[in-house]
């Protein structure tokens, strides 16, 4: 049989003769009344969920309050520190934190990441309107 | 019209924006398409009419979801099946069958009350002899020239149960034109 595969056989009768008849005429008129109904459809907002949900937004602005309280609670001498925080101290020596801080390229990353979370608020916010069906 | 003469993909830009130029290109261009498979499978014209536009208005709204990579038609006839095959399977809680929806009024499919020919008629009523769905897989395969692929992309169907579905209609279709179709008819049909 042709239909294993998988393509019509041109000589087929049947193909013939559904050629022949070919489609059934929709009634006069129907595009116009499917044009009309798609007017009359009321209108859904979908609210887009943002990129950065809700938890994470706490979660990453925890990480910036104590990544900024601690380059003012930790001393710029290690001396005093206990052995566990030694480690902290020595990588975020003001100095040297203010000097990374202060570098152009952690300026525009910084910059980046501001507009790209601006940008993720923004289509959080935006909504698109869908035909309600 | 201009809208008539552009492409499908300029036609499902302009839709995609709201544009009833676009979406007119498209319904102009897929009604009686569409308007086929829903007649297949409702087989009276008001249900047709009613799916045809029901397929129309969920195409439109969720165009976005069409992937370019495809051919539009097959996108478009998979959710004109669906469609119609869901509405078939409400009309059917409703009613024990569709025969008696014919006997309570309801208006009986125009190519089968005025048929345009003598073939037209041995058509719609050979294919009225098969189940509605393996009529309307018959008409994607004669008619559309689907091949075994794209209806199972369009039923869901397994490939296997499109080929038996195929080869049990195509059989059936063969007995009842022989006996509704002139014989020299049936015999120039198969010559061609």
């Amino acid at each position: 049989m042709d239909a294993e595969r998988g393509g019509v056989n041109p000589e087929d009768p049947l193909r013939s003769l559904f050629q022949e008849v070919g489609h059934v005429h929709a009634p006069t008129g129907l595009e116009q009344r499917i044009l009309e109904r798609m007017g009359t459809q009321p209108a859904r907002t979908v609210v887009e969920p943002p990129l950065i949900t809700k938890p994470m937004w706490v979660l990453l602005g925890a990480a910036i309050v104590a990544l900024v309280g601690a380059t003012f609670l930790l001393p710029l001498s290690g001396s005093d520190l206990l052995p566990s925080t030694a480690w902290m101290q020595e990588w975020l020596r003001l100095p040297h934190l203010t000097a990374f801080i202060s570098s152009k390229w952690t300026l525009m990353a910084g910059a980046g990441v501001l507009i790209l979370m601006l940008l993720d608020r923004m289509l959080g916010q935006r909504t698109r309107v869908l035909f309600l069906f | 019209m201009a809208a008539r003469t552009v492409e499908d993909p300029q036609a499902i830009a302009l839709a995609l924006n709201g544009d009833q130029r676009g979406q007119g290109a498209l319904i102009s261009r897929y009604q009686h398409m569409v308007y086929t498979v829903a007649h297949r499978v409702m087989r009276n014209t008001m249900d047709a009419e009613e799916v045809t536009q029901d397929v129309f208005v969920k195409a439109l709204g969720k165009l976005g979801e069409f992937q370019g990579g495809g051919k539009f038609s097959t996108w478009l006839y998979s959710i004109a099946y669906r469609t119609a095959i869901s509405a078939l399977r409400s009309r059917k809680q409703e009613s024990s069958s569709l025969e008696q929806l014919q006997e309570n009024g309801m208006e009986p499919a125009a190519t089968m009350a005025q048929p345009v020919d003598e073939r037209r008629a041995a058509l719609d009523h050979a294919l009225s002899q098969l189940p509605e769905e393996d009529a309307a897989i018959l008409t994607m395969y004669y008619l559309e020239e689907m091949s075994v692929d794209e209806i199972v992309t369009v039923t869901s169907l397994g490939a296997s149960n499109v080929k038996v579905k195929l080869h049990r209609g195509r059989k059936k279709m063969h007995d009842v034109l022989k006996d509704h179709l002139k014989e020299e008819l049936w015999t120039l049909s198969a010559e061609e």
